[in-house]
This record gives C-alpha cells, sequence and structure tokens, in this order.
C-alpha cells in the first residue's frame, strides 16, 4: 500500500494528512511533497507551522521520524512549530522513544493544534 | 542448588525463505510476507505489528546501507516453532558493520542525519524478545530477531 500526503494550508499553517504506510520506500515522495508546500511560502518572512495528522497511517517505522525531523529543521527556520497530531499507540511508542517529542508538539487533533497556533496570534493570511 | 533443568520440547513447525534485490520497492513485500507468514500461529494484532515493524527496520537497513557500491541480495528466513516462537533473520552480504555495539546505540547513524534517526536498532529491539546482530566489515550483515508469540501454535 502506497502512502500518500493531503495538504492544505491554514493561512500559516500546513496541515500535512499522511496516509497508508510510510516507511523508506514511500518516505522519499512525502520528504518532496512537503519541502515544496514549505518552500512555496517559506520566501515570506514570517513563521511556517507543519500540523501532522497520523490519523490514516496504518504502518510506521523509524522512517517516518526522519520525515518528522527533516521537516522541523524547515520549520524551525521560519520560527515556526512542528505538531504532531492523531497517532495511534504504536506510531507514538516509535516517536515517544526518538525523543521527537523534546522538538515537536504532541496535539489530539488537527482542530486543537490550530486551536494553539491561533491563541498565539499566529494564524496570518499570506 | 538442585534446580530441575528441563528440556522444553519446541517443534519447527514451518520455515519460509525468500531472496530479493536490495531495493525500496521490496520493504513492503517482505512486510507482507511475514504477516502472512505469522499469521498461521494465529498473533494478536499488537504481535503482527511488532513484527511488521521489526522486519521493516531490519529490511530496510540492509537496502540503504547493505550495498552502497551496488546491487546485492537480501536473504529473509522466518520459522514458527511448536511454543510459539518465531524467528526472523534478515541477511545480506554487503559491506557490514564495523562497530556493532555503537550501531545499536539510540540514534547512532551513519546515514544523512537529516533525515535518518538512528532509531531502527532499537526499535527492532524493543519490539521483539531478543536481538542479535552479527556483522564485520565486508562480510555483510545478519539480523535474527526471536519473538515469542502469545499462543503456543498448534499443528
Ligand atoms: N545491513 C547493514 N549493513 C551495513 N550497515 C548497517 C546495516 N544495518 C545497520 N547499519 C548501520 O547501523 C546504523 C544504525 O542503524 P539503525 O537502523 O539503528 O539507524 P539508521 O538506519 O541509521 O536510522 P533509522 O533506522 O532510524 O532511519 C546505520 O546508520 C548503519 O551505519
Ligand atoms: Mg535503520
Amino acid at each position: 500500500m502506497n502512502a500518500s500526503c493531503q495538504t492544505t494550508w491554514e493561512g500559516s499553517c500546513l496541515v500535512a494528512s499522511l496516509s497508508g504506510e510510510v516507511d523508506h520506500h514511500q518516505a522519499a515522495a512525502l520528504r518532496e511533497q512537503l519541502d515544496e508546500e514549505i518552500s512555496r511560502k517559506s520566501a515570506v518572512k514570517r513563521p511556517i507551522h507543519l500540523i501532522f495528522s497520523f490519523e490514516k497511517v496504518t504502518f510506521m517505522d523509524s522512517s517516518g521520524i526522519g520525515v518528522i525531523m527533516g521537516r522541523y529543521n524547515k520549520i524551525r527556520e521560519t520560527g515556526g512549530t512542528v505538531f504532531i497530531t492523531g497517532c495511534g499507540d504504536y506510531v507514538d511508542r516509535i516517536l515517544e522513544m526518538s525523543g521527537i517529542y523534546t522538538i515537536a508538539r504532541r496535539e489530539e487533533s488537527v482542530a486543537h493544534a490550530l486551536y494553539q497556533c491561533g491563541k498565539a496570534g499566529q494564524i496570518y493570511e499570506q | 542448588m538442585n534446580s530441575e533443568c528441563r528440556v522444553e520440547e519446541r517443534k519447527l513447525c514451518n520455515r519460509l525463505e525468500a531472496v530479493f534485490p536490495a531495493i525500496s520497492q521490496n520493504e513492503g513485500l517482505a512486510r507482507a510476507v511475514a504477516a502472512a507468514f505469522a499469521a498461521q500461529a494465529d498473533p494478536t494484532v499488537e504481535e503482527l505489528t511488532e513484527i511488521r515493524t521489526a522486519l521493516s527496520e531490519a529490511v530496510s537497513n540492509a537496502v540503504i546501507y547493505g550495498y552502497p557500491q551496488g546491487e546485492g541480495q537480501v536473504r529473509l528466513e522466518l520459522s514458527l516453532y511448536s511454543d510459539g516462537r518465531f524467528v526472523m533473520v534478515v541477511e545480506d552480504q554487503g559491506v557490514g558493520i564495523p562497530d556493532v555495539e555503537r550501531a545499536r546505540e539510540p540514534l547512532f547513524t551513519t546515514g544523512d542525519a537529516q533525515e535518518r534517526s538512528g532509531m531502527g536498532f532499537t526499535v527492532m529491539e524493543s519490539f521483539t524478545d531478543r536481538l542479535d546482530v552479527v556483522s564485520a566489515p565486508g562480510k555483510g550483515t545478519r539480523i535474527t530477531m526471536v519473538k515469542q508469540l502469545d499462543q503456543s501454535y498448534e499443528l
């Protein structure tokens, strides 16, 4: 089963809904797609936030950590925050082991993450 | 000490061997094969997830690191024993690992540090009951993972 990624912009927040099997084979395409989206708006000198949704992910191994980490480095350059939402128990266990939650924020849902961004005055049209 | 030493009766019930090229397309295939093979022991959903994840780590490592100079093969061997013991072997004939102890440490990676987290061995270790790594430079790498399934397999 292929992994795919649906992306939508909510102002300055990029919402990335992953689905399918996130492994080393699929990671390259996910990276490329996300980096393209991020670079579309990173010319604007304001923070971009990235909200991952893992709700539709049916499988993930350590390659998924790399996908988040690599994107984190790009988002950090803009001064933005990375959110991780909708993880099942196993995805969460793998992410927990890697210590990713020390750099990315775990939220219950995309809506919760958007609320956090909005509260901090961090959503604006660009 | 006067402990009685009982030899557990453990019979090999089924075995499967597969050899495939070390290309990333085969990572999903290897997971599917292992899941289908393990299914005959009626594993729990949790056990199946752990098997697929641990195997995926070993196979991706062989694909990513085994043959930097070109093409190679990966050998997968799955065995199921009567007491519910499930053994997965993933082997390549590639470059090998110079320092296995170091490679097994969490967060250690020789890959692209932006994209690889160095958590593969840690995941294999925590999702199985036992992980053995036999490797030497130029001699390839052999990963053996043992998982004791809850229910014993009945022939
Ligand atoms: N089959 C192999 N052949 C050669 N080197 C290997 C092999 N498997 C692992 N290694 C070495 O061991 C290191 C650690 O492997 P591990 O799977 O823990 O992390 P990683 O693959 O680098 O990152 P991740 O799995 O988190 O994406 C690798 O970076 C690599 O140097
Ligand atoms: Mg790995």
